[in-house]
């Protein structure tokens, strides 16, 4: 993974040689997360508050009239008040490609991201390297609408197989600025991959042990799942392959032309491949800076 | 004193007599229905009696500073050479597609200085490729008599031949230029209010935006 690291800081080296003044980007958000256990049983369906701060530093360079590359620098914080094993850190390199099929705020944009982050979590097994890819098409309808379709892929190398994750994801968003003040998206998709989930010892033992049907049954034994402790002692850490449907809500009044605040509410519907469901809600208030 | 307006809205006109011949001087208060003071707005006088001998175009400059233009409203003269610093530690990439003067910079850096003669009288919108909220006019006119009202709604144009003029007033917001026909003589100075009706201003936004979260 250090040759990921090394790799994308190299890939950066020629921007950063013609680097200008640095963009800096400070958000700021708590939470309340439904479920953020991602379990199927009610009574384990843990839910908490979340504390959230990133800095992201960042770089950019026209390379032709229409094309501009970017490079910069990311760390952020998560603190997740109930369940402290799941707070971590990360901090990691992006660089990013962007092709403008012509002039003005109406000219489809094509963007390509790519970074590698690595997690400082202090659930030990969830340590590691995550890479991740996007591929975003967005057009300005007019002066108040924007839609987007994005594609992305995210794969998390961890130390425990229970936390090595990876998925692709499909999804679309709408902008509308209602006023120069208010703006209003929404946005939905859908997650295919394989995702890390969590059972409390008993309902984990029952899955085992066939009381959720021998599907269930013979699917988890398959897989490496391991005692974590997140959400409770004896708690259970699994990667499942499934695939979720999500979409959010937002309004994000601007404080000014360097800061927005945005309340957002979003919902993801998971189904595992032996067909365990769950839902998971997530209500956020976020703070943006930009300088 | 009342004129006749066009229908929707209203123009309330108060002339002051001041000065004497030749040169008249006028000056404008442009305000919104509810009486604030509109900035921005340029007001140009074109003769309607005979021509008067071709003014010489100046200079004029629009600075790319803080990711913005400025000034925001430039009224110039045809033939008018505009200047373009980039006094930002950034990249900017100029553009036009307006109909009177299309043209393009791109590669636009930090310290960066170019020009374009503005030889087509009309309004002309400037542009950034990279930061989208960036906008700027250019108000190109066929006479030297124009001015651009202050914060606090006024413009004042002095140096003209006494005659009737049309009188043109525009500005961003504006659904189409609003144009009267007035007797200027060489002892008046008159002051004019005029009400004018504004559309939304509907700029690109600027404040930052959320990202899409992960799963």
């Amino acid at each position: 993974m250090k040759a990921a690291h090394a790799f994308f800081a190299l890939l950066a080296l020629p921007l950063l040689v013609h680097a200008q003044s640095p963009s800096l980007r400070l958000q700021a958000a708590a939470g309340w997360a439904e479920n953020l256990s991602r379990s199927v049983i009610p009574a384990d369906q843990k839910a908490s508050a979340l504390y959230e701060v990133a800095v992201a530093t960042g770089w950019s360079r026209q390379l032709s009239g229409s094309v501009q590359a970017g490079a910069g620098l990311e760390a952020g914080a998560l603190v997740v008040d109930r369940h402290s094993l799941n707070n971590r850190t990360t901090f990691g390199p992006r660089v990013s490609a962007q092709h403008k099929f012509g002039l003005g705020p109406f000219a489809p944009v094509l963007q390509a991201e790519a970074g590698v982050t690595q997690r400082f979590a202090h659930a030990p097994g969830d340590r590691g390297t995550t890479t991740e890819g996007s591929l975003t098409l967005a057009k300005r309808l007019n002066p108040a609408w924007r839609v987007s379709v994005t594609t992305d892929w995210s794969g998390h190398a961890a130390r425990s197989p229970a936390f090595d994750v990876h998925h692709r994801r499909l999804h679309g968003a709408v902008t509308w600025d209602i006023t120069d003040r208010w703006q209003a998206a929404a946005g939905g998709g859908r997650l295919d991959g394989v995702f890390a989930a969590n059972a409390s010892w008993p309902v984990w033992g029952a899955a085992l042990g066939g009381a959720l049907g021998p599907a269930v049954q013979e699917y988890y034994n398959s897989i490496p799942w391991r005692i974590t402790d997140l959400y409770g002692p004896g708690w259970v850490t699994y990667p499942v392959s499934g695939h979720a449907d999500f979409w959010w809500l937002e309004l994000a009044p601007a404080l000014g032309t360097r800061s927005t605040l945005a309340l957002r509410y979003e919902q993801a519907d998971a189904v595992n491949r032996v067909g365990i469901k769950y839902r998971q809600e997530r209500w956020t208030v976020g703070l943006l800076l930009r300088l | 004193m009342k004129l006749p307006v066009p229908a929707g809205f209203s123009c309330l006109l108060l002339f002051v007599i001041t000065g004497a011949l030749p040169a008249a001087e006028v000056t404008f208060t442009v305000r919104d229905t509810r009486g604030g003071p509109i900035a921005d707005a340029v007001v140009s006088l074109h003769p309607l009696g005979p021509t008067p001998a071709p003014a010489v175009p100046g200079e004029a400059v629009i600075a790319q500073e803080d990711k913005e233009y400025d000034p925001y409203i430039t009224p110039v003269l045809v033939g008018t050479k505009v200047r373009f610093p980039n006094r930002d530690t950034i990249q900017h990439h100029i553009y036009s597609l307006s109909r009177p003067k299309r043209f393009e910079k791109p590669l636009y850096a930090s310290g960066a200085e170019e020009s374009v003669v503005f030889d087509q009288p009309g309004v002309v919108v400037l542009g950034c490729n990279i930061h989208d909220w960036m906008i700027a006019y250019v108000v190109v006119l066929p006479t030297p008599h124009f001015a651009k009202t202050d914060s606090a709604g006024r413009a004042q144009l002095t140096g003209f031949a006494p005659g009737r003029y049309r009188v043109e007033i525009w500005h961003p917001r504006l659904a189409k230029t609003e144009v009267r026909e007035l007797e200027l003589t060489a002892v008046a100075n008159p002051s004019l209010a005029v009400d004018l009706t504004l559309r939304p201003d509907r700029r690109i936004r600027r404040a930052p935006e959320p990202r899409t979260g992960g799963y």
